[in-house]
């Protein structure tokens, strides 16, 4: 449980925009997207990491950018040990077989002309382990079972558009287990599901974790799930990593007013009145153009001087808890 | 066991074209231009480039004698007379000889009696222009035989024109035999002046004509051969279309344009979907400066006027139909290359292609088994819809005298009509028929195409 499988350090991910006409005879600098800044977390064997925050808060990028899907503006990506940011296309293969995905609409995540044999067959063939076609077909069926698409005869040949939505996200989840990943991203995998279906969903996420020591990356706007099922939860705002501790610590006790904010929001199953309340106001400041200092201090309940100057270091406040805010104290 | 989902679809998607008038309409127009190019050589009997003189110059069609105006119009007649045909007294055998050509005939004719072959025919309308007899003979007889042959056509009115007349001394090896009545000799041997037609003065009169094969010989029995006799009387009127300025078939040029007109449209469509889907896939999905250079060389080319590009280019690379086939296709390559490149576009930003990449799949795999796929159904309904322009093309170039020549087109026709005065003379059988092929070719792939469009592009369609 203490082996760590995955490492991001400090990475960032700037997009840069196009410049105006305008902005090039008055000799400005291209606006530049801060989507991921200095984020680092890691991920140990068997572990569930949530990534937590609201929409547009660079959560979809970070795991882009952890499965280099998109190249790293800077910082670096280490896997089992292995520094793997600047390594080519070709030798990055071995290690795409380590790091699979999962996607939140499994409408569009599958080839709507390949049948779901196709579908989970597809990775072992672009890793070329495929030469033997009654293994492959054996591994494919104790992959659907594992995934609880029993019996896998029912479904193998069949096409994505004769499946429900928890179907097809169980054959997406089958797709990224079917290489033995040491680590999954789930960019949201439930928040298109009814909800019915999404407990079981996360279950089946839980129980791989547990029995097939699979690590997950659990990317989710809803802190509700990610409590459910996660054992570390980053909280991002506007590209910054601003609370990072476990699951349970971050409910109990949240340190930043972000994440004070956030957990206001989740409907209580029993509606009291303590609590706590923070309701921020405003929209979301444009992350072209993000604000000095604390990102969060226009919209900060408890802001000061400090926080419009100076941008708060992520630092320990005991028992692996990080938080980035001038004021938190244990 | 593996079930396919591909013949089921394919049979829904039938359902759902033949549900729709446009594609209904369209597949039934193709179906009879598919027919007709295929039962070409069974729809007509002439050649459409070799088969000259058939009638006179352009001649009307035949089944114009049913207005009053034209009743009296002479109408082609082109026979073979064969062993069937003629009438004989019977004196002697007639029977079939293979030996002198295919469907000879041959006969004894002794010293006794001569021998009399003849075949009678009614002829109603006014004199022809020309008629000729094409044959060939043969004479087996002893060294001191003389035989005489003799062909001849008696009018109604009992009158008898010697046209031809030929006394063999023994033997004679095979012999072709020309009677054209334009023939200065003929005239004279008819005693005729040589201001006068053979034609005019033969065809007098309406009713049964004879043509009369005669024969005799002396001391002993000798053999005659022939080859079915061609009779040919160029008339006003002929067959289906009637004919061009040197006599030739129209109807034929017409069925075997379209031939040339599928073939072409079809070919030159398919190379330049060909071209346009590899350009469009590898510039959409590689982006950067491939789709930057790809797409710039779009845009030059389709600002480039295509039409007197094309005419210079067919004019310093001579005339074959494979020529105006590769520059056809290489302007018409670049819709399908902005179609398939935006369709490419959306396809790459969906997740499937990016859970590929995530499996370390490499460029070249996913175009060919994620994009590939995907833009297929909408490469084939643009397939379709270039079809009728390659054929207008064609057409244009052929009209203007750049096509091939030797090649029977529908802009060859068209342009032979133009340059030997079809429009001043009115020759709206020469005319239309080119032109209502052309445009009814190019509907039926216009309309199959739109209901393609309509069934396959994502844009018409929800998502399944």
């Amino acid at each position: 449980m203490n082996e760590v499988v995955f490492e991001a350090k400090n990475l960032k991910k700037h997009f840069f925009l196009r410049k105006s006409l305008k902005d090039t005879f008055q000799g400005k600098a291209a606006p530049v997207v801060h989507a991921v800044d200095d984020v680092s977390f890691t991920v140990k064997k068997g572990e569930i990491v949530g990534v937590v925050g609201e929409s547009g808060c660079g959560k979809t990028t970070l795991g882009r950018v952890v499965l280099k899907l998109l190249e790293p503006t800077d910082g670096s990506i280490v896997v089992e040990g292995q520094d793997i940011t600047k390594l080519s296309p070709e030798k990055m293969k071995p290690y795409r077989r380590k790091m699979q995905l999962v996607f939140q609409d499994p409408f569009e995540s599958m080839n709507p002309r390949l049948d779901i044999y196709s579908i989970i067959a597809e990775p072992l063939r672009i890793q070329g382990l495929d030469k033997n076609e009654a293994e492959v077909e054996a591994k494919i069926r104790k992959t659907l079972e594992e995934v609880e698409l029993k019996p896998a005869d029912e479904y193998i040949y069949r096409y994505p558009h004769e499946l429900s939505g928890g179907q097809r996200q169980r054959i997406a989840i089958a797709r990224a287990l079917v290489l033995d990943p040491e680590f999954i991203v789930a960019d949201e995998p439930v928040s298109m599901l009814d909800v019915s279906i999404r407990g079981e969903v996360l279950n089946l996420m839980l129980r791989l974790a547990k029995e097939k020591q699979v690590s997950f990356i659990y990317i989710t706007h809803d802190l509700a799930t990610a409590r459910h099922i996660c054992d570390r939860i980053v909280v991002m705002y506007l590209g910054e990593a601003v609370e990072q501790c476990s699951a349970d610590e971050l409910v109990y006790s949240p340190l930043h007013p972000y994440t004070k904010a956030l957990i206001s929001a989740v409907l209580p199953p029993k509606p009291q009145k303590d609590g706590i309340k923070v309701i921020l106001e405003g929209e979301v400041p444009n992350a072209a153009n993000p604000p000095s200092g604390c990102r969060l201090h226009p919209r900060c309940p408890i802001a000061q001087k400090i926080c419009t100057k100076e941008s708060p270091k992520l630092k320990d406040v005991g028992n692996n808890h990080l938080v980035a805010c001038h004021f938190a104290k244990k | 066991m593996k079930k396919r989902g591909f013949w089921p679809n394919l049979l829904k998607f039938s359902q759902e074209f033949i549900s729709k008038p446009q594609g209904r309409v369209g597949l039934f127009m193709l179906a009879i231009f598919l027919f007709v190019a295929l039962a070409a050589p069974i729809i007509t009997k002439y050649d459409p480039i070799d088969d000259l003189y058939l009638a006179e110059s352009m001649a009307k069609p035949a089944w114009v004698r049913v207005f009053p105006d034209n009743r009296n119009l002479p109408v082609t007649v082109h026979a073979k007379l064969g062993l069937h045909s003629w009438k004989t007294n019977s004196q002697f055998n007639l029977k079939s000889d293979e030996e002198i050509g295919e469907n000879g005939f041959s006969f004894e004719v002794s010293p006794e009696k001569q021998t009399e072959l003849l075949y009678q025919f009614r002829f109603e309308s006014d004199p022809p222009g020309t008629f000729n007899f094409e044959t060939q003979y043969l004479v087996k007889a002893p060294e001191d035989n003389t035989t005489t042959l003799a062909l001849l056509m008696i009018s109604p009115n009992g009158k008898e024109w010697p046209l031809w007349k030929k006394t063999i001394y023994g033997s004679e090896d095979e012999t072709e035999l020309l009677i054209d009545s334009r023939q200065m000799n003929l005239k004279f041997q008819l005693g005729l002046t040589m201001f006068d037609e053979v034609s005019q003065k033969v065809f007098q009169e309406k009713g049964n004509y004879k043509i009369v094969l005669r024969a005799s010989t002396d001391g002993e029995p000798a053999m005659i051969s022939f080859i079915p006799v061609a009779v040919n009387i160029q008339g006003k009127l002929h067959g289906v279309l009637g004919a061009d300025h040197m006599g030739g078939d129209l109807w034929s040029q017409l069925v075997y344009g379209t031939r040339i007109s599928l073939l072409i449209g079809i070919v030159a469509a398919l190379i330049s979907v060909f071209i346009g889907t590899a350009i469009g896939i590898a510039s959409g999905y590689i982006g950067g400066f491939v789709d930057e250079f790809f797409m710039r060389l779009a845009d030059v080319m389709l600002s480039i006027p295509s039409m007197p590009v094309l005419i210079i280019l067919s004019a310093l690379m001579g005339k074959s139909i494979w020529n105006v086939v590769i520059l056809i296709s290489l302007f018409s390559w670049t819709s399908t290359a902005r179609i398939v490149r935006s369709q490419t576009l959306t396809l790459k930003e969906r997740s499937f292609v990016e859970a590929a990449r995530a499996s370390g799949a490499s460029k070249s795999y996913t175009m060919v088994v994620h994009i590939l796929p995907n833009v297929i159904p909408l490469v084939f309904a643009s397939l379709v819809l270039l079809i009728p322009g390659a054929i207008l093309l064609e057409a244009t170039l052929s009209f203007l005298g750049l096509g091939d020549p030797t090649t029977p087109t529908w802009g060859r026709m068209l342009h032979n009509a133009r340059s030997f005065g079809a429009f001043t003379s009115g020759s709206w059988n020469w005319i239309l028929p080119p032109g209502l092929a052309i445009t009814f070719l190019s509907l039926s792939f216009v309309f199959i195409g739109n209901t393609l469009d309509d069934i396959l592009n994502p844009r018409n369609r929800e998502r399944s």
